[in-house]
Order: structure tokens, then sequence, then C-alpha cells
């Protein structure tokens, strides 16, 4: 990166003062989306095993992928999880999932791509904007070997 | 009548915010009716107008805290004097933001708490800790019809120096998201030692950097008001003294919020 892009980049970081205000902004969305994990979670897990199908086959279909990681709401799922948590279910013990802790975080996007993920997650639900940054930047992370690629 | 909310705030301890807004508090009082409000979970504001030092105890689920997750600030309101009202703060007020979060408060919720008192006085004169978080961003982020300004503190130290663009930066960001009249009233030099060699070139500096905005007054601290907070007001022997800075400052004050 030149020494130009670098002081931009600098100026372009947030100061502490708007990170505080945008983490508001941030609660406000997230406060929403955990509202609906609550009315999610207190589902039969019945319901929420049907739920996970559907996601997993909707997820696949759209995006024609063989990555089979899927997030929903705040619980990241993978497919050895998955047959874990259903098998647990299958044979009557008590099933447990796995969740991973979400964090909060805001960043500048270059202004093309802000308006294709606005664009895609206006026709998706509450979430979806979240889910596509995840996994998107996870699979770019995954291609770098800076993590483990899902099986 | 709608009272005028004046905020006195730096991102820096030990600049005299707390003995500030006491005695800015106690000198308007004398002819308009004021709320203070302590917004410092250190209580000393209300510490220093009440002369009370167990706060924890004494104000236990009546404080400023109580007032904002409840959305009305009248049961938590205390008389000090004629004239003088209290909104007191304890240890407790460090829960403020984990406690909104759970109640998805914003940043309007002083505001919201403020609402049915906003007629009650001429001034709310509101008291911050050295920090940014919900306690000094919310006090700024409070409209009012009568005006709401900033008074930044300076002790003339480079950290304080360091410490204004940052204050004035959530002084802008509140204004910009939640009230959008907030003026910065003036810079209010607040000197420990007034002999200081630098004091001058950091005048000269602020005069430079944020033209006009420095307050003619230059309070010097003396020990007369420092022991203001052992003595009280009432019956002060020395209480002249101890206000002789302050009263010309107040002045100055009104006359910029006017």
């Amino acid at each position: 990166m030149s020494d130009k892009n670098k002081i931009k980049e600098r100026l372009k970081k947030p100061s502490a003062t708007q990170a505080f205000f945008n983490s508001y902004d941030q609660d406000i969305v997230n406060n929403n989306e955990t509202n609906k994990d609550e009315v999610e979670d207190n589902n039969e897990n019945v319901n929420e095993t049907e739920n996970i199908v559907d996601v997993e086959v909707n997820h696949n279909n759209d995006n024609n992928q063989d990555d089979v990681t899927y997030v929903i709401d705040d619980n990241v799922v993978n497919v050895g999880d998955d047959d874990d948590y259903l098998r647990s279910l299958a044979v009557g013990k008590k099933a447990t999932r796995k969740k991973n802790k979400k964090v909060f975080t805001s960043f500048y996007m270059e202004p093309d791509l802000a308006r294709e993920v606005d664009k895609i997650a206006s026709r998706g639900a509450k979430g979806d904007k979240s889910k596509l940054i995840n996994t998107a930047i996870r699979k770019l992370l995954e291609e770098y070997g800076v993590i483990e690629r899902n099986n | 009548m709608t009272a005028k909310i004046v905020t006195f705030g730096i991102s820096k301890g030990g600049c005299s915010k707390s003995t500030s807004s006491g005695i800015t508090s106690y000198l308007l009082s004398k002819e308009e009716k004021v709320l203070a409000i302590d917004m410092d979970g250190q209580g000393n504001l209300t510490s220093f107008l009440t002369g009370e030092y167990d706060i924890c105890n004494v104000f236990e689920e009546k404080t400023v805290l109580e007032a904002i997750l409840n959305g009305d600030a009248r049961p938590y309101i205390i008389k000090i004097k004629e004239n003088l009202d209290l909104l007191p703060a304890n240890d407790f007020l460090a829960t403020l933001p984990r406690r909104m979060f759970e109640k998805g408060l914003k940043l309007d919720a002083l505001q919201k708490a403020l609402k049915p008192v906003m007629e009650d006085y001429d001034w709310i004169i509101i008291d911050t800790p050295p920090a940014l978080s919900e306690q000094t961003v919310m006090p700024l982020s409070t409209h009012s019809e009568a005006g709401s300004y900033a008074v930044v503190m300076f002790d003339g130290s480079m950290f304080a120096y360091y410490a204004i663009p940052k204050f004035l930066e959530i002084v802008a960001g509140a204004r910009e998201r939640y009230n959008p009249t907030l003026n910065v009233a003036g810079i209010l030099f607040s000197l420990i030692d007034s002999r200081a060699k630098e004091n001058e070139i950091m005048e000269e500096s602020i005069e430079e950097d944020y033209p006009d905005l420095k307050f003619s007054t230059i309070i010097r601290r003396k020990a007369s008001t420092r022991r203001l907070a052992i003595s009280g007001f009432d019956g002060n022997p020395e209480l002249k003294t101890a206000l002789e800075h302050y009263i010309p400052f107040v002045k100055e004050l009104k006359e910029r919020v006017r």
C-alpha cells in the first residue's frame, strides 16, 4: 500500500467517538435480531430442526455453493455439529448446539459493494446482511489459508 | 419557563468539573430555579451539594440511574435549598450502560427522564465524568427549547489540551444525531498553579485554536474553594473568597447563553 493510501486509510479510520455513536446504531439492529432469536428459541426443537433444513436447502440452492457452513441468527452450525445435534435428538439425548459469539464491528465499505450488499439484504430477512458479509469473509480467509475450511 | 441546559465536561479528570458545576448551580440558584444533575458515578457533585459522603447507602436506588431507567426524574430529585434541587448519583451509575442495553434504551434516555421537569427550572446544570460514555454523551444529547450548552473545562495541562478536541468531537456527534441546537458556551480555564510558566502559552494556543471560545474569566484554584467540600456554603466565613472567580464566570456564562 502506498504512503498516500496509508494516510487515506488512517484518515478514514473511525474515531472512538464515531465508534461509540455507531455502536448505538448497530445496537438497534442487533436488538431487533436478538428479539427475533428469542422468539425462535422458544419454538419446539422439531420446528427448529425444520428451520435449519430449510435454511440449508435455500442457501445451497440460491448460491450453488459447496460450502456447508450456514448461519441461523446467532447460531453457527456446521454439518458435523448438525449431525451430532440431530443424532442426539434422534436417540433421545439432550441436544445442545454450539453457539458462536457475535461481536459488533463497524468498517467502511466501498460504495459499489455497499450498494450491492444492501440490495441483496433488502430481498432477505433481518440478519441476512451479516450472513452475507460473514460468508464472504469466511470464504476469503479459507482461501488464504488463514482459517480452516469447513467440511 | 423552559430550562437552559449547561453540561460541564472534558475527557480528563481533575479539571474542576464537579466543583465548577456545583458552584455554578449554587450561584445561579440565588435568583433562578436550578436543577443540578450528577452524571458521574464518583458522586462528587452529590457530596459537594449535600455534604453527604456515604452516597452508596444514603442514595441507594434514589439516583439519576433509576431516573433514566424508569424514564422519569421526578421521584429522584432532592431539595438542597430554596431554588436548588439535585438529581444525585452514586457508584451504581457504573451499571448504566449495561442496564440501558438490557432495556433497549438509547442516548435520548436522559432527555425522556427530564421531560416532565423541563418547565420547572430555569437552569439544568450537569456534571459529567471524564470519559467518552453514556454518562457524558446523554447530557449533551439532551435538547431544550431554551438552549443547551457545553462548558469545556481546561486545567492548563497538555493532557487537557489534547482532550479538548476529543470532547468537542463528542459535542459534534451529539449535535449531529440528537441535539441540533447544542452549542459550546466556552472553554473555562481552571488553573492549578496560576504561576506556572506554560499557562501563557496554553492561553495563546487555546485562543488560536478555538477563537472566541475561551471565557475571559480564569478560575485560579484556591484552598478556600477546595474547603467548600468540607465547610459547605451556609455560614461559611470564607465564602466570598471561595467564590471570587466563579462570580464573574457565571455572569459571563449567562451573557453567552442569553
